[in-house]
């Protein structure tokens, strides 16, 4: 079964990059260019991993990773998140951000092939609780 | 919280400070007063003075002659020396008398008691029936002759007082040192009171108010002065309070603008990286691509990428020399518009279709002479366009409309995106329109773009607006005045045109 990947990015060019990359990986992806839509997906999809730009149209990535972290909201979320943005935060952001996310990732330090091998690595070592529960039901 | 450093110096020691020169004033004024004072009593008290020894002394004189009279034809033929003591004992009754002496009418000294200073009298004086009082050289009465009668009512003696204007110096000086030492000691007290009081009223709030002063310059501009008074300190204080307000106010607006600047190199930075990562991602995966469509696909996005990141540049310096530098040298031309328009609409069209909106321009070919910077103009547009497709979801519309009213003319560009809230519109021109809160990152807010084609085109003597409805699309308009045909160009001594700009 391929991993799924959902990766919420609004600027085209960079999302069918690293897209078509992961996909000849043979990830299976679902880029969605909104804010809202993307949290909605989130919360109703299961996927492996998602990967949150910061700055997004109608809704922050801050504000999706704290929606996807708060079990009211998103009581069915547990998968990994690994932030994705060119945005230098500053550092009281960053360490909510560690608290939140897994992995922070500078989109300007890491090209999509390095990404697809930091993917497939941090697959490995992290237990995905989202793609255990599938199994389990 | 920053803390900002305080300069707090050390404060200089006082010397002469206000205590000294209060007292040093009030002692002169004083001084003078007391001196003027002083010298006018003893001068009313030592003529009181010798007023009264005078009197007392005729008084004495009066009541004393007969007595010394009696004495004198008693004890005459016996010697003087029981004259002497009845005499001695006469004279000590009254302290200004310095001699008592007898004389017979003629004038003739018959008796006196201080025999080294014998009077000297007139037989007029010595034989009138009464008293006669002689006045020496200071105006007051240095003798007195006074008849004498025997019981049987004959007049053969009269009776000589000498007043010693001595003794009544020593009294007058006696007088004006009780004064002087009198107003010595109102002086001291009064020093002591001054020196009291200006700790009082003057140097105490003063010190309170430095004292606070100084906690404000320590970095705590929480810190009021209390104002307890309606005098020159209260309003000393409400200054320090004021300049206090005003402090904190600039360091508000300064800290304002440092945030500002941070969250703009944030901006700039995420600016720069987007369009290298994706210059950077299709170069790596173009080295494995075979297929030449896959290819020309990527080599354009990196051109619209490169683009971009020249825009971006370009918006940067244009900020930074208008805003910083104050620079005016546009080496502006005259042009045709229309045709610098097309060249634009040609070259946004391949990216629109690249990109998947519809691109529907409304130009003619009539010529519109504009006097402009092209580069500038140029990004200025473009920086309008590009916003456009930004937020325009793909299959939508973008048009381009030029128009002229014979002196303005009209730059139109609209879409069908998502559209601006009423409340982001009169932020979009400003340099960091951003959200209020740092934690939130307004979408449409993260370029300077915008700011960068008002400054322009006002530098252009033209005008940039915008009107949106949000979830239907804007539209953006800029207006630059024509140049009118046989006029010459706004400025043209700064820039020739047609000349080598």
């Amino acid at each position: 079964m391929k991993t799924r990947l959902l990766f919420i990015e609004d600027e085209p060019f960079i999302a069918e990059l690293y897209a078509q990359v992961m996909e000849a990986a043979n990830y299976e992806v679902k880029i969605i260019g909104d804010g809202v839509e993307g949290l909605k997906a989130a919360q109703k999809e299961a996927f492996d991993i998602v990967l949150l730009d910061l700055m997004l149209p109608n809704m922050p990535g801050m504000d999706i990773l704290r929606a996807l972290r708060d079990p009211e909201q998103s009581p069915n979320f547990h998968a990994p998140v690994i932030i994705l943005t060119n945005l230098d935060e500053d550092d009281l952001i960053k360490q909510e951000i560690n608290k939140l996310a897994q992995v922070y990732l500078t989109k300007a330090d890491i090209s999509p092939r390095q990404l697809v091998e930091y993917l497939q690595k941090f697959n490995k070592s992290v237990p995905i609780q989202g793609a255990q529960q599938p199994a389990a039901s | 919280m920053t803390s900002y450093p305080s300069k707090a110096s050390a404060q200089p020691a006082i010397r002469f400070g206000l205590r000294f020169k209060f007292l040093l004033l009030i002692s002169l004024l004083f001084i003078l007063l007391i001196s003027g004072l002083a010298v006018y009593l003893v001068q009313t008290g030592a003529d009181n003075l010798r007023h009264n020894l005078e009197r007392e002394a005729r008084s004495f004189a009066t009541l004393a002659t007969g007595a010394i009279g009696d004495t004198f034809v008693l004890y005459q033929d016996s010697g003087t020396g029981r004259i002497d003591r009845e005499v001695v004992r006469y004279a000590s009754l009254d302290s200004v008398i310095s001699n008592i002496s007898v004389v017979d009418l003629s004038g003739k000294l018959l008796y006196t008691k201080n025999r080294a200073r014998p009077p000297i009298v007139s037989p007029a004086s010595a034989a009138s029936f009464q008293p006669v009082y002689i006045k020496g050289p200071s105006g007051a009465v240095s003798e007195i002759i006074y008849p004498y009668f025997e019981t049987s009512g004959a007049h053969r003696y009269s009776v000589i007082y000498d007043i010693s204007s001595r003794e009544i110096d020593a009294q007058v000086q006696k007088e004006a040192k009780g004064v002087a030492i009198l107003a010595t000691a109102a002086l001291l007290l009064t020093i002591v009171a001054t020196y009291f009081l200006i700790n009082l009223f003057i140097l105490r709030p003063i010190r309170q108010v430095s004292r606070q002063a100084s906690i404000i310059s320590s970095g705590n501009l929480e810190q009021q002065i209390a104002i307890n008074s309606h005098d020159e300190i209260a309003q000393l204080s409400m200054a320090v309070n004021t300049m206090t307000d005003s402090l904190k106010a600039s360091i508000a607006e300064l800290r304002e603008l440092d945030k500002m600047k941070t969250e703009f190199m944030m901006i700039a930075s995420h600016n720069l990286r987007t369009p290298l990562t994706i210059i950077n991602g299709y170069v790596e995966s173009a080295e494995k691509m075979t297929n030449l469509e896959q290819l020309r696909k990527a080599l354009e996005r990196i051109s619209i990428s490169s683009k971009r990141l020249g825009v971006f540049a370009e918006d940067v310096l244009t900020i930074s020399r208008f805003e910083l530098t104050g620079d005016t040298d546009l080496h502006r031309e005259v042009i045709d518009l229309t045709d610098f328009i097309h060249n634009i609409a040609d070259e946004f069209g391949r990216i629109t279709e690249q990109q998947d909106r519809h691109f529907i321009t409304y130009l003619d070919n009539r010529s519109r002479k504009v006097y402009l910077s092209k580069p500038h103009i140029r990004s200025a547009l473009w920086n309008i366009l590009d916003n456009a497709l930004k937020f325009t979801p793909e299959g939508g519309q973008i048009s381009l409309k030029l128009t002229d009213n014979g002196q303005q003319t009209q730059v139109a560009v609209s879409d069908s995106g998502i559209g601006i809230s009423e409340e982001e519109l009169p932020k979009l021109f400003t340099k960091f329109h951003r959200g209020t809160s740092t934690m939130r990152y307004d979408y449409a807010g993260t370029g300077i773009g915008l700011y960068a084609s008002k400054l322009i085109v006002l530098r252009h003597g033209g005008e940039i607006t915008v009107s949106s409805q949000p979830g239907k699309g804007s539209l953006f308009t800029i207006s630059l005045p024509l140049v009118v045909v046989d006029q010459a160009p706004p400025n043209p001594s700064a820039n020739p045109p047609g000349g080598v700009a």
